[in-house]
């Protein structure tokens, strides 16, 4: 008897397995289209990075071109939006975890980032990755070429999970990399690291880095123009949410063949690398 | 035995619950799969010169959409059905399996219907939006801006449903706005009011008003040359229809690239808006 009970387990067990192994070829799509079209609510997570994310100091509400291109779309689909603030250390977790259906911040659409999230195409704007040093670092005039800092007893300072942080653990052999958890507060806070002389260099946005400079007489900002880099700037939903996401890629589309996104960016005095588009009558 | 037999029919019955959520999971459409098979593609498209032409008297079609899907369908040796649809009602005549694609690349790929359906990216062509007034209107003789017609005494005439009453419901607030039903046999009607002196303005787009005005002396094309809105136009598959929408990204692509797109607009002697593509060995 017990023989007989053991086998029919084992099979049972066998014939579970089996089916749950067959589920695993096959892609569970998200429906966060359909969702937002029963609920009227887009779950947005944002990271406050002026003037694309802007939060009012006194009353937490959210402006700038991203939110306000979002809060557009938004409008067209009678949806509201619950906006979370988040870091870019943990975009693209808070998509995985479901709390939030898109990431409206100025991710860097990076290889490493595509393969755990889908990134609308084509990319909305570039961002050019830039760096501050101290004035009085000698290394501030002399450095030409961003591996110049690459050297035993240089220390760079860098956002964790940021296209800075990633980009120097690929390319920085020698410097001693300063991670700093920055929060949705302050995504910038590794600059300070130089201004306060715990840091030679900091790698950050060029959006980012050029304000900081203006607030900071005692940095500047290095790899301006040319920038160490030029990154594609999406935003980003769960890779299965294959409707939500073309649902997105067609309405920024729409936005930008308007000439909304252009407005938008100049109703905030904002100056980001695009695409030189031009239409022509054939 | 019976613990057995008892175990065995739970066993079962777990594998088939577990195979019903797969398939519920997974289940979406598999049109490309189909046209495989069957080697039909159903097609819905609205009569509307130069996209789709309908011979009056034979009913045969022809124009740019038409010639483009039979070129598609021949590679893949499929037949084309065709079903004419209407403004109205192309939304259900998709989403109900009546067609395959809504192949019209002068259907606006607009954020409403985006909610709907599945648009073709990147768009096929772009709408330019321009307006004509009477020569002798001496009251715009300064004007800079489309919204300075935005005024309680300014009469707009348009085409109903067509780019210019999209964009004028979206901006105009105080002008009175005259809506006028055209059909395939006069699409220019609604620009009649402004000759014959019921409306101040007419707005739509540059291909219809471009032509209105170069037949009649009249009237002054005002933003020919930098028309001051565009609106992209896409051909249209169901939501969930991802191996086929690819399909025909990929085809449309091709025939974009290798320049049929380009010689199919000449052989109806049609000049549309289209992004400049210049290609350069690196």
């Amino acid at each position: 008897m017990k023989i007989l009970l053991k086998a029919s387990l084992a099979m049972i067990l066998g014939i579970f397995l089996f089916s749950c192994g067959q589920s695993k070829s096959t892609i569970q799509a998200d429906d966060t289209l359909d969702r937002i079209r029963q609920t009227g609510v887009i779950d947005a997570c944002t990271i406050i990075q002026p003037p694309l994310v802007i939060k009012d100091s006194k009353t937490g509400a959210l402006s700038g071109v991203f939110v306000d291109a979002m809060n557009l779309i938004a409008e067209k689909m009678n949806a509201k939006i619950h906006w979370h603030e988040t870091t870019f250390g943990n975009a693209t977790a808070e998509l995985s975890s479901q709390h939030c259906d898109i990431a409206v911040a100025a991710l860097f659409s990076t290889i490493s980032r595509a393969e755990v999230v889908a990134f609308t195409e084509p990319p909305i704007l570039y961002n050019g990755l830039s760096a501050i040093i101290r004035k009085n670092n000698p290394l501030a005039l002399k450095a030409k070429n961003i591996l110049d800092f690459d050297k035993p007893g240089i220390i760079v300072s860098v956002a964790t999970g940021s296209a800075g942080d990633t980009f120097a653990q690929e390319v920085f052999k020698k410097a001693t990399l300063k991670k700093i958890d920055a929060e949705a507060s302050d995504v910038a806070r590794n600059l300070i690291e130089v201004s306060a002389n715990r840091a030679d260099i900091a790698i950050f946005s060029a959006d980012v880095c050029e304000p900081y400079a203006k607030a900071h007489p005692e940095v500047t900002v290095l790899f301006r123009n040319p920038p160490i880099s030029i990154n594609p700037v999406s935003w980003a939903v769960r890779q299965t949410d294959f409707k939500w996401l073309h649902f997105m890629e067609t309405a920024l589309q729409f936005l930008d063949t308007q000439g909304t996104l252009d407005q938008l960016e100049k109703k905030y005095h904002a100056h980001y690398i695009r695409l030189v588009k031009q239409y022509r009558l054939q | 035995m019976k613990v057995f037999l008892c175990l065995l029919q739970v066993a079962l019955l777990l594998t088939l619950v577990a195979c019903a959520k797969i398939s519920q999971d997974t289940q979406t459409v598999d049109t490309l799969d189909r046209i495989r098979q069957t080697g039909i593609i159903e097609a819905c498209v609205i009569p509307e010169p130069p996209f789709v032409i309908k011979n009056a008297k034979t009913g045969v079609l022809s124009g740019l959409d038409v010639d483009t899907l039979n070129l598609i369908a021949e590679k893949i040796n499929a037949k084309v059905h065709w079903h004419e649809s209407g403004i109205n009602n192309f939304i259900a005549d998709v989403q109900s399996g009546r067609c395959d694609v809504l192949a019209q690349s002068s259907l606006f790929a607009i954020i409403p219907r985006a909610m709907a359906l599945a648009f073709t990216e990147p768009p096929l062509i772009y709408v330019g939006l321009t307006a004509i007034i009477r020569k002798n209107d001496t009251r715009f003789k300064n004007f800079k801006n489309i919204m300075e017609f935005d005024r309680p005494d300014i009469t707009v005439a348009i085409n109903t449903g067509a780019a210019g009453d999209l964009w004028v419901k979206e901006h105009f607030k105080k002008a009175q706005i005259k809506r006028i039903d055209t059909d395939a046999a006069d699409a220019t009607r609604f620009c009649v009011e402004v000759s014959a002196g019921r409306a101040d303005l007419a707005i739509d787009g540059v291909d219809d008003i471009g032509y209105y005005a170069s037949q009649h002396p009249e009237v002054i094309d005002l933003f020919r040359d930098h028309p001051f809105s565009l609106t992209p136009g896409s051909w249209a598959v169901r939501q969930d229809d991802v191996k086929w929408l690819h399909f025909l990204e990929t085809a449309l692509q091709f025939l974009d690239t290798q320049g049929t797109i380009t010689q199919l607009e000449k052989k109806y002697n049609t000049h549309l808006l289209h992004l400049v593509k210049e290609y350069k060995l690196q």
